[in-house]
Formats: C-alpha cells, structure tokens, sequence
C-alpha cells in the first residue's frame, strides 16, 4: 500500500552565524512554530538531517535530543547523515515513512550549526564527506575538488574560470529577496573580481559559505493549505550514490548520481522533466551547477555554463524554467545538513509565487561532491 | 616622507601662559583626576606585511612596529615612562603609584611595574603592579589609578600600558602584533590640562583571542573576534556610557576605539554615529599595527595631541575575553609645553627580508658560537 504524502506545515529561520544559539536552539526556533496547533500530538516520527553535531557541537543521538527540547519524549527519533544531502536524506526517510503507512504524520528537521568550532575545525568536518584515504588524508578540502574539478572542464570545455562569474552574480542578487538568506546586499563584478582566492580558480564568492541553520516541516498523508489555496504534495523522494571518491568516476566531469537520481524519482512519480517548471539545483560551487544541469539534461556536455549564462541574458523572467529562483546555495548560504530543507522552502516560495493552480517542482540535493544525492518532485496543486 | 601625527617629533614648549577653567557638561561625570603629562615610545622599527603574506599567502597590505632584539615591554614601558616624565615638574618619590598593563611582560611572576618604578627613581614607597586583561589591561589600570587620586589617597600617579606582541609564525595575528607603549602621569584634575571621567565597563566571558599559561603565542578567536566579540563589548560600552552621560556622538572631537585592524574601529564608529572626521586622524592600525594594551593608550595620546580647550574625546577600550571600557576626556586648559625629542616616531626604518624579523623576534639564531 502507498499513500500520497503532503507537506502541511514548513518553517526555516534566517541562515547567519547564530552566535548566541546552540544546535538544539536552532532546531527548536525551527520546529516550535509548527507545533502549535493539536498536530504536535499526532506527530509519530521525528526525523533529523544534520552532518555535524557530534563533531563540532559534541551531540549525537540528536533526533533524541531534539525532540526532548520539543516536549516530545516517545516519538520515534532517527537522525540521517549524507553529508550535504542529510536534510534531503531525512525528507526521503520521513516520506517513505508516510507513503508506506508506517506513521501518519512526521515532523522532518535539517538543522546545522558550523559556527561553533574554528574555521579551520569546521573545514576538516566538511571534508569528511570525501574519501578519507585518497583525498582527505592528502590535506584535499571539498573546496579543492571543486577547484580542480573547475581546471579540469575550463580546459575541456576550452573557457576561461571567468564565464562562471555572471552565475555567481546573479545568485547573489536573486538572494536579496529571500527572507531566509545570510546574503541580502547583493554582489558586484568589481567586488567579485576583487576578493581573494581561496583555491585557483576558485575565489571566495565561488566557495559556499559557513553558516548556522534550521528548518522544518510537517509531512502528512491528508493535504493542508500552504498558502494561496493550494496543497504541496511530495510526488518522490529519490537518492542514488557514485563513487566516493571523484577521481575514481569513470568520468570526472559526470555527477551520474545526480542523473540516475533524477530518473528515478521522474519515474517513479510518473513525469517528465518537461513538466518541470520550478528547479534548485545544489550549486554549492559554480562547477557543480553546471554539471548538475548536464546531469539531469538540461544542457549538453561541457555546456551547464553556457546554459547558465544563457538564462541571464535572456532574463530570467522569460524563461520558462525557474532556475534557482531565490539565490540557491551561493546567496543563501550552507548550513549544510539544514541546505537541503532550504531548498524544499524555497521551492515552495518559488511555486506559490506561480499563478499556475497546479505546477512541479524539483529539488535536488547533494552530498560531497555529487557522490551522494537525493531528488524530490514537488507538486503544488488544487486542495 | 609624509608627515602624519604619529611621524611627527613630539615638541613641547615650555609656558606660562594664561590658564583658564573650562567647566565640564554636568552630565558626564568627571573626576578628580586628570592626565598631567603623556610620553609614547613606538620602536623605530617598520615590518612591510607584504613581506609575511609572501611568505605565507594572503593578503595584506600595511606595516607594523617592531622592537629590536634588545627590547621587550618593560624596556617599552620604561622608556614612555621616561619621556612622560619630562612633559610635567613632578618628583619621581611624589608618585603614589605605577601600574603596568601589559599582555607580554617578561616575567610570569615578577612586577615590571617594580622595574620601571626603580629605574626611574621612584622606589621604595610606592604602589606597583602588572595588571592583565588582554587588550585593556591598561585602561583597567588607569582607573583604579583614577579612583585612587580622586579619593586623595595619593596625589600623583603613572599608568603604562605596554606590549612587544608576538603572533605564531604564519599565523594570521602575524599581520598586525606590534609593539608600542604610552604612559601617563595622572594628578589632580586641578593640576591637569586634561580631565577624566569616571568610566563604564561591560565584560563578559566570550571566546576571542587568548594565550594559555606555557604557551609563546596567542590563538585568535577566528570569526568570534567580530560580532559576539569586539563589537558586542565595544558597542554596549559606548552606548551605555552616552546615554547615562545623556551625550551625542556630535558631542564629542573624536572618537577612541581599540584599532586590532583597519576596519573594526571604523566599523564600530560608524554604528554608533560617528562621523569619519571624528576617527580617520587617529588611524594608526594600517601603519603601526595592533600593539596590544598599549592600542587604546595610543590612541588617545593622538586624539588629545590634536585637541583644543573646552573638546571632549570619547575612548572605548576592547580587551579578548572580553570587556569594553568607556569614559570621556576633556581638555579644560591649555596643555602645558615642554621641549620633548621624539625621534623614534620619526620613523621610515622598515626591515628588509623576513630572516630580519625572524632574527629580531628571536626566532632564528646562531646555532654556533
């Protein structure tokens, strides 16, 4: 038996360096809003996306954690970890809760707080994600293999590192209308060509930043008015995984986990990329937007860039395709385990801005660099 | 070479010009103490910043003092000391007191206070300390010094504020340790050309930079130094003290913030209202560096250089771990003249390579004798 399973309820805080709060206290500002009305006591599952608690924030168990703060001793508490994807992760784990029966309402939370620790401390957590033998232990941060990963298709795709500059421009300047974006000033060609290099060609606006966050929501299996009268339904939850390491894919310049992730979940929830017409795609860094948009077809090999920068000139408003609407992770920042919830709510926010009654929408979240990854297709249709 | 406030020679004129009161605003409230003579000592040394961001990437693009491999605080602090001396007519044995702020004195238990007070003659009566508390173990000083004079338990009294700042090596404080000390002679408030006020303080325990016992050099604090850090303790000082004060930033000539860059003191100016013609001439961080306690010394040892009878200046201290200190200073006569050569203020002496540095802060040397 499966069932249909519905977003009623979403709530992220402002993404910032939250000095004052801890973990627990971002995730509570996150979630308590939502408990409010009489659904916090038919809530049969708490399910946590987080990477790092127990690295810089010294808490494991954190389902357990947070749902104690929450007066909600009792309900089933698991916390999933896929890096970058663990927000993702837990909206899969939550969903196939409700699809297959198992609870009928679940509270999902992503929540991370990197602040805590040193920035040196906090580059060594990210960097879990990669392969310890191969990469990390060879001093390789995640920001180093986006950087040679950006050499490697500047050479093939024979451009220079600067055809990137306009996406990372635009993203910040699509952010200074999200509420919840750390990046609301905008970003000018002078100030980006001006700011240091962090790892060639990478410059500091290429890199995501470090930043404290939380959102959650409520899945059902029974529809709820988010706004404007209609209901968001989860079509699918997807994942898919490569290598763990990027110089053992067969094509470097490949994320296959997100095309295979994507085809599943199109498959599964019965459409066609056609009908998408909302997408965020996790452009932690320039290069892996681009490769995303191959992975999942919309532009060809070796020209996501080109695409990218096709859809600035013509103006995004001409566009069919809603692309990153609000910033993505470049403007909004990366409070890693929470990014891919921040997604799902700027989605949403995308969607109800359409006046379609009934339209689809795609996230896509990754983990490392595109070794993990998880794909959700949102439809906002009528109650 | 361009003549800035901090390259010029100090020269003081001795006169006996007029004196006239100027009344203090009722609101702030000022004490019996003022500062009766200041003296500065920035090494001669300059380090170009470019020459470590070559060696170890990054960027910058500033200089900073540097003392010599002969020099440490208490040679600083003796020598500031020296000089304040020569600004006033006062005895050292008149000295009720000497308290010494430092964040790298020599010895972990030994008072260079003492050491000072006995090289310039002002032993063996007298009250002496070391006082620490990162960045404003000075300022911290100055005030109980205040407290002291304005109670009569003494009539005259010095505060130094003194620091040879050693940073890691390829650590990123290695851009802006500095060295510099600044003394003052405190007196009665009716001797004195510049008066104090009482002063607020707001401390917390906040993670910043720090230096455990054992350890050579300080670790700094990465992104907390910002806002939980300097600009929360800095900012709540400074408002605190206005609004009891019932004072504007317009009230005031300049503005005396602790510099441990270019940008943070301008940033916290600008928040609170103050204009940049209130803080750009007492700048020193891009040339001079963060020189630890003796930052916000010298800091008002420029302001008040530039000012006239009847200006106010408002001085917010910062100190890691953490706590702001802010008070008013007003001139209230013409400050007395006394011919002073400064020659190391005049200062172009920039090192040439890095084994320079190396060599000066001891942290190369011959391995043969």
């Amino acid at each position: 038996m499966t069932r249909s399973v519905f977003i009623t309820a979403i709530h992220g805080i402002p993404i910032a360096e939250h000095w004052g709060h801890s973990v627990l206290d971002l995730a509570t500002s996150a979630a308590e809003p939502l408990l409010r009305s009489d659904i916090a006591s038919r809530i049969g599952a708490l399910i946590v996306g987080n990477m790092l608690s127990g690295y810089l924030n010294s808490q494991e168990n954190l389902a357990v954690a947070i749902a104690d703060r929450l007066g909600m001793r009792g309900v089933e508490a698991i916390k999933t970890e896929a890096a970058c994807a663990s927000g993702a992760a837990a909206l899969r784990l939550g969903y196939t809760l409700i699809m297959s029966g198992c609870h009928d309402n679940v509270l999902v939370v992503g929540v991370e707080k990197l602040c805590d620790g040193s920035h040196s401390k906090v580059v060594e957590g990210l960097a879990l994600a990669n392969d310890f033998e191969t990469e990390t232990m060879m001093g390789l941060s995640n920001t180093n293999l986006a950087a040679l990963l950006t050499q490697l298709y500047c050479e093939a795709a024979k451009i220079d590192h600067s055809h990137f500059a306009k996406w990372v421009i635009r993203s910040y300047q699509r952010a200074k209308q999200n509420p919840t974006a750390m990046f609301r000033n905008g970003l000018t060609t002078g100030q980006y060509n001006r700011s240091p290099s962090v790892s060639s060609p990478l410059r500091v606006f290429d890199c995501p930043s470090i930043a404290d966050g939380a959102v959650a929501l409520i899945l059902s299996h029974q529809p709820f008015d988010l706004g404007g009268g209609s209901s968001i339904e989860i079509l699918g939850v997807d994942g898919a995984s490569d290598s763990l390491a990027v110089t053992q894919r067969t094509d470097l310049l490949e994320l296959s986990a997100c095309r295979i992730s994507a085809n599943r979940v199109l498959h599964n929830a019965g459409c066609d990329f056609g009908d998408i017409l909302h997408l965020e795609l996790h452009d932690a860094y320039p290069i892996i937007a681009a490769l995303s948009l191959e992975a999942i077809g919309l532009a060809k090999k070796l020209e996501g860039v080109d695409f990218l920068n096709q859809l600035i000139l013509l103006g995004d408003s001409k566009q069919s395709l809603e692309l990153l609407t609000f910033g993505g992770i470049k403007g909004r920042g990366h409070p890693v385990g929470a990014t891919g919830l921040y997604q799902i709510l700027d989605l949403i926010a995308s969607m109800n801005r359409s006046t379609l009654d009934d339209s689809l929408g795609m996230a896509q979240c990754l983990g490392g660099l595109g070794s993990n990854c998880f794909t959700t297709i949102l439809r906002k249709g009528p109650l | 070479m361009q003549r800035t406030p901090e390259t010029c020679p100090l020269r003081i004129v001795a006169s006996f010009g007029t004196i006239y009161w100027s009344k203090p605003i009722a609101t702030i409230e000022w004490s019996d103490c003022g500062i009766l003579s200041w003296g500065s000592y920035v090494p001669t040394f300059r380090l170009d910043t470019n020459l470590i961001s070559d060696q170890w990437g990054g960027q910058s693009s500033s200089s900073k003092s540097l003392a010599n491999i002969d020099e440490d605080a208490t040679t600083l602090g003796l020598e500031a000391t020296r000089r304040s001396l020569r600004g006033c007519s006062i005895a050292p044995d008149q000295l009720g007191c000497l308290l010494f702020g430092s964040e790298s004195k020599p010895y972990s238990a030994k008072a260079s206070a003492i050491t000072i007070a006995e090289a310039i003659g002002a032993t063996p009566w007298l009250g002496a300390a070391d006082l620490e508390s990162a960045c404003r173990g000075g300022i911290e000083g100055l005030f109980r010094l205040v407290d002291s004079i304005s109670n009569k338990r003494f009539s005259y009294a010095i505060l130094v504020a003194s620091d040879v700042a050693h940073a890691a090596i390829g650590d990123a404080l290695e851009l802006s340790a500095s060295a510099a000390a600044v003394a003052f002679v405190l007196g009665p408030a009716t001797e004195c050309s510049f008066v104090l006020s009482y002063s607020v303080t707001y401390c917390t325990d906040t993670h910043d930079f720090h230096r455990r016992d054992g350890s050579s050099f300080p670790v700094h604090g990465g992104r907390f130094t910002g806002e939980p850090a300097y600009f929360r303790h800095t900012l709540a000082a400074a408002q605190e003290f206005m609004q009891r004060t019932e004072t504007k930033p317009q009230d005031y000539r300049f503005a005396v913030f602790h510099q441990p860059n270019a940008k943070f003191p301008i940033e916290a100016a600008r928040r609170l209202g103050f204009s940049p013609a209130q803080y750009e001439p007492i700048m020193f961080a891009d040339r001079l560096g963060n020189p630890y306690a003796a930052n916000s010394p010298l800091g008002i040892s420029l302001a008040i250089r530039q000012c006239d009878v009847g200006d106010k200046v408002l001085v917010t201290s910062y100190g890691s771990g953490a706590g702001s200190d802010c008070f008013a200073i007003q001139q209230v006569r013409p400050r007395p003249t006394l011919i002073v050569d400064d020659k190391s203020a005049n200062s172009g002496n920039f090192v040439r390579t890095y084994a320079d540095y190396l060599r000066m802060t001891r942290r190369i040397k011959r391995e043969t004798e």
